[in-house]
């Protein structure tokens, strides 16, 4: 029965094949932008470490002055000063915390030839790499237990080990930082999470890191900062150890906790810190810090931008054109087919196997449009890649599980669409239509 | 006219008017909201910058050894730069205009620190800054030899005197007597010795963006940064030409980043200009689709009514009686969707507004919309409503 309303329906499309063309091409376009548009959406959108949402908590300090545009409860700087950061580590609370900065060096071998290579690289302390699941190939992250104590240790990059010794077997070797040795304790698999979600001040899409050094030695080996700062006032220092004492704001700091239970504790302790900081004479504003979650900060940094929610929004308005154009299509060549149902009526076909007959065909048309959708998409996404190619801008990557979605919903928007019509077609009286033959 | 038998057709077949008068009011809203942001992308790229873009362009140089003295070396440097071929002007400079990288700074009208001023970029510049940048001073003098700081490694101090754009010195002293005024940055002292035109920052889609400050002065540091302006039509081969003579003059160096203005512009507005091609191609289909959408239609309507054609022109209905039929028709369809349309486009409006800080879309968009796709649905029912024109009266005595 099924084969006899397939072939039906390829009959019907085969008559008007110019209308069939242009059904199908409109559903095509209009699936196509919309999943072009989705998947830039959903790529900008990402959150790179889902499955620790709850744990991982971005801090956020107001060490600022308050000045003449002080307004209460004011988004205090992304990042927070050194001696903030100083403190917190030694509280040591929650399980896990990471102080770290971008910096970077010129990168050599004892024997290596020729120029060093600048890298860029991060400053952390160690549980860095547990908290935030970096992959190790060999070896793994040094041991500390003082936060300004560490021996100078450092983890490179598959890619920058086998630049340097042709393999990312190099633990133990050393490495010349800026002309200072450094023996390599362990050896990451290229990690790059897009959006970057742990460094979003210096860019949400750049590369990851080359090189990884001890944050406890930026005072001893004054590790420039290659990230933004934000100073309040005191920023104007002569010296290193001045610039570690003043309030600006450099290091981006994270702390792990077992869960949403325990953020409350958390952030009763940042509360008493700013408290006590503020009786010190260190902070000016009253108590004023944020507390957020992966998710939360991804969307604090607008890290998923308003462009792209607002070509999702006009492309969604444009599918919804390409349905309505085709569904008048569709209407227009059904209330055509009128005499040919009738007369199918008369010689005994039920209303439901006529119903059928033409939901078949949309559906039909709705695939085919589907299948058009995913091929311009694809297309689509290349072009979106060439546009942004020159920048270090979103990785657009297609999503098959979202693809296969978006297909599924145009065909379910087309067919629920032309129900009505189908439905009232068949419903027609069929002497009517068989008298003016 | 025959209006009313019009009317009657379109009431007999309402979904199908109600789906088209639907497609027309939605094509409306976005058109009109799209081609709205788009240009408005469009006129963030194409504002003024006040440098010479197209013949600038930047070059880093890395300094290795522990023998490297910065003062000598950057004026052999310079010196090597400007006596180059098609070299109109070199400067040293601490970070590069539109190229997303560069110093915030806040200047005050008074000693207070605790009151803010307004923001901008400061470049530390040379005596040649201000024609290697291609900015016009307006007013003032330019800098000269005895103003040049030169910055020790992590000093803080500010040369004496600065030139600020007309922006800046509006923000400051809204009186227009910028000039010769002292101001204050930080613990340092400056006085506006120029004012040139217009001077965009770093950052360019940032408010600051036209409030750029120049000193005189260097960074003493082992590396360098150069501005360089080219005669015009000549960057490219002076671009190559200065990558070598700097490698050459001084062996132990990386030179890098040898980047065009223009480059660092497109990279600034990527987002920009993706969002505006992207706007585009949506409204290109779109009226490709829709235009698609109504010839089809009105052709199919056409097909339908063969006979009844035939038995009009049958009765002395001339071809452009039939046309007429057609057009108006169609007309009368579009014109439903597009008053329902206007609203729409309000509300689609009111909603970006709301939700993405977007500018209002202006009032003359409505009318422009509505004559566009007046003018579409016309261009798109006149060739199907030519050829129901070509039906022969015979037809009409004909039976299937």
């Amino acid at each position: 029965m099924l084969d006899y309303d397939f072939r039906l329906a390829w009959h019907s499309m085969r008559r008007n094949p110019v209308l069939t063309v242009l059904m199908i091409a409109a559903i095509g376009v209009g699936v196509g932008t919309f999943m072009t548009a989705l998947n830039v959406y959903y790529v900008s959108s990402k959150n790179p470490i889902a499955h620790k949402n709850d744990q991982l908590y971005h801090v956020q300090l107001d060490s600022f002055r308050m000045g003449s545009d002080w307004q209460e409860g004011r988004e205090p700087p992304d990042q927070i000063s050194y001696i903030d950061a100083m403190n917190l580590l030694r509280d040591d609370r929650g399980l896990r915390q990471s102080a770290s900065f971008k910096t970077g060096f010129g990168i050599a071998t004892q024997d290596y030839e020729g120029l060093p290579i600048r890298a860029v690289g991060r400053a952390t302390t160690p549980d860095f790499f547990e908290m935030f699941d970096v992959p190790f190939l060999a070896g793994g992250t040094w041991q500390q237990s003082e936060p300004d104590v560490a021996p100078q240790l450092v983890i490179l990059s598959r890619a920058m080990s086998e630049r340097l010794f042709g393999t990312s077997e190099s633990v133990g070797e050393s490495v010349l930082l800026d002309e200072d040795d450094y023996t390599v304790v362990g050896v990451i698999e290229d990690w790059s999470p897009s959006p970057k979600f742990y460094d979003l001040t210096n860019g949400s899409w750049l590369e990851g890191e080359d090189v990884f050094v001890p944050f406890a030695l930026t005072s001893q080996k004054e590790y420039e900062t290659w990230g933004n700062t934000r100073c309040s006032g005191d920023g104007d220092v002569d010296s290193f150890e001045g610039f570690l004492q003043s309030s600006c704001a450099w290091i981006t700091y994270w702390v792990e906790i077992g869960g949403t239970g325990d953020r409350s504790d958390f952030e009763s302790y940042l509360t008493g810190y700013s408290e006590a900081q503020r009786a010190a004479g260190r902070y000016e504003a009253p108590v004023n810090y944020r507390f957020r979650n992966v998710q939360e900060w991804l969307v604090a940094e607008r890290v998923a931008s308003d462009s792209s929610k607002v070509l999702l929004w006009l492309s969604a308005l444009f599918l919804m054109v390409c349905l309505l154009n085709s569904v008048g299509l569709v209407l227009a060549k059904f209330t055509a087919r009128a005499p040919q149902l009738a007369l199918r009526r008369a010689v005994g076909a039920t209303r439901g196997a006529l119903v059928r007959q033409s939901l078949v065909e949309i559906i039909l048309i709705g695939v085919v449009g589907g299948l058009l959708g995913m091929v311009l998409a694809m297309l689509g996404l290349q072009g979106m890649l060439a546009l942004t190619e020159a920048s270090n801008s979103t990785r657009y990557e297609m999503d098959w599980v979202m693809m296969a979605t978006a297909i599924v919903v145009s065909v379910i928007a087309t067919t629920i669409a032309a129900l009505y019509p189908a439905l009232r077609i068949s419903a027609l009286a069929p002497a009517r239509y068989l008298k003016t033959q | 006219m025959e209006i009313r038998p019009i009317l009657s057709t379109i009431l007999r077949n309402r979904l199908g008017a109600i789906l088209v008068a639907t497609q027309i009011a939605v094509t409306m809203a976005v058109l009109c909201n799209a081609s709205f942001l788009a240009l408005d992308r469009l006129q963030t790229m194409l504002r003024p910058t006040g440098l010479d873009v197209e013949n600038t362009f930047a070059v880093d140089t890395i300094n290795f050894g522990e023998g490297f003295d910065f003062r000598a070396e950057t004026l052999l440097d310079i010196e090597a730069i400007q006596a180059l071929e098609g070299v109109r002007s070199v400067t040293t400079i601490n970070s590069i205009p539109l190229s997303g990288g560069g110093w915030g700074n806040g200047l005050t009208t008074t000693p207070d620190q605790s009151v803010a001023g307004p923001q901008g970029n400061l470049y530390f510049i040379d005596t040649n800054g201000i024609e290697a940048l291609g900015v016009e001073l307006i007013a003032g003098r330019n800098f000269t030899a005895a103003d040049m700081l030169l910055r020790e490694e992590r000093a803080s101090t500010m040369p004496e005197v600065i030139i600020v754009t007309q922006a800046m010195a509006n923000a400051l002293f809204p009186e227009g007597d910028a000039l010769g005024k002292t101001v204050y940055s930080g613990s340092n002292t400056l006085e506006i010795v120029g004012i040139v035109e217009r001077m965009f920052g770093s950052w360019v889609n940032w408010e600051g963006v036209v409030n750029s400050m120049l000193v005189p002065g260097r960074m003493v540091d082992s590396s360098g940064r150069f501005l360089v302006r080219s005669e015009p039509g000549q960057r490219d081969t002076v671009m190559a030409a200065v990558e070598k003579a700097l490698a050459d003059r001084y062996p132990d160096r990386v030179v890098r980043n040898v980047i065009s203005l223009e480059e660092f512009m497109a990279d600034s507005y990527s987002g920009e200009r993706t969002a505006a091609v992207v706007l585009m191609v949506i409204i290109s289909l779109l009226l490709i689709v829709t235009g698609l959408g109504i010839v089809g239609l009105v052709s199919f309507l056409v097909n339908q009514r063969t006979k009844q054609i035939g038995t009009r022109r049958a009765l002395g209905a001339q071809r452009w009686h039939v046309v007429r039929y057609f057009l108006i028709e169609n007309w009368l369809i579009t014109s439903i969707g597009l008053s329902f349309g206007l609203i729409l486009t309000s509300l689609l409006n009111y909603y970006l507004v709301q939700s993405f800080e977007l500018p209002r879309l202006p009032l003359w968009y409505l009318p422009i919309g509505l004559v566009a796709i007046w003018g579409l649905s016309l261009l798109a029912s006149f060739g199907p409503a030519r050829r129901a024109a070509q039906v022969a009266p015979a037809v009409a005595t004909r039976t299937v």
